[in-house]
């Protein structure tokens, strides 16, 4: 993996949800070290280069995010509907960071795979990153086939 | 001049926050109505009294890019003014997009660019 594109994926993901949903990223990632995964999306690009973009977070960042985006009425539906949408934001900003912007990629809608161990995780690690918020990290890698 | 604006985007989420912000644009909005594919979309459409479409490109139905070419070919709705809204931003795809009379905004995006890409497919930039 290269150090440029990992730090890349930092840089999207941090702008991204920035964007979206008005977090500032800058808390101790170490804070969250012992919090397991507790919702994860992936996001497949088809294009000069073909991969998957998946996004795990830790903590509570998954709440806060669709509370930003919704209100606190936010039930696990659209708490699911605003985990495809990051994903789709930063698979859709990451894929021409790394390929160029004249590269025309198509985006697969989000899929929220219930084991993504065997599915994914033996797979080529292109790049990865992990950001951390006051309430969660989100740790986003990118496989290319 | 009242507008009568078409979101059109899988995402319930998405489709919320760009009401959102429209009605916080300060733009002559008297009407959002919402669909969450391109079929729907077209459909909505077909009914009459939109002046402004925003849509989606990756939808399940049909995409944002399939409607598009389907309004074009539509003698009643090819005149439409649409501004696609996603995340897929390549410099072909947004050339591409322009040369079937479409405004485009990548997602996320400011209330500021909203606005623009609004008056800008509506004519008045």
């Amino acid at each position: 993996m290269s150090e440029n594109w990992n730090n890349a994926v930092r840089e999207v993901t941090s702008k991204s949800l920035e964007d979206l949903c008005f977090l500032i990223p800058g808390a101790d990632e170490a804070a969250f070290a012992d919090e397991s995964v507790t919702a994860a999306a992936c996001v497949v690009f088809e294009g000069p280069k073909t991969g998957t973009v998946l996004i795990e977070m830790r903590g509570g960042l998954l709440q806060e995010i669709a509370t930003n985006m919704l209100g606190d009425d936010a039930g696990e539906t659209h708490r699911r509907d605003a985990l495809g949408e990051v994903a789709n934001i930063i698979c859709g900003h990451i894929v021409p960071v790394i390929w160029g912007a004249e590269a025309v990629f198509s985006l697969r809608r989000p899929e929220f795979p219930e084991d993504l161990g065997a599915s994914l995780k033996s797979r080529v690690v292109f790049a990865a990153g992990s950001v951390a918020f006051d309430s969660g990290v989100a740790d986003v890698t990118l496989f290319v086939d | 001049m009242a507008l009568r604006v078409l979101v059109v985007d899988d995402s319930a989420v998405m489709r919320s926050m760009v009401v959102k912000v429209l009605h916080m644009t300060g733009l002559p909005i008297v009407e959002i109505r919402e669909a969450e594919n391109g079929r729907a979309g077209l459909d909505a459409l077909e009914l009459g009294g939109i002046d402004l479409a925003l849509v989606d490109i990756n939808m399940p139905v049909m995409d944002g890019l399939t409607m598009l070419d389907n309004v074009r070919a539509n003698p009643k709705l090819a005149s439409l003014p649409i501004v696609v809204v996603s995340t897929e931003g390549s410099d072909k795809r947004i050339k591409e997009l322009k040369e079937k009379g479409a405004s485009f905004i990548r997602k996320p995006f400011a209330p500021e660019a909203l606005v623009d890409a609004v008056i800008s497919a509506i004519g008045g930039g």
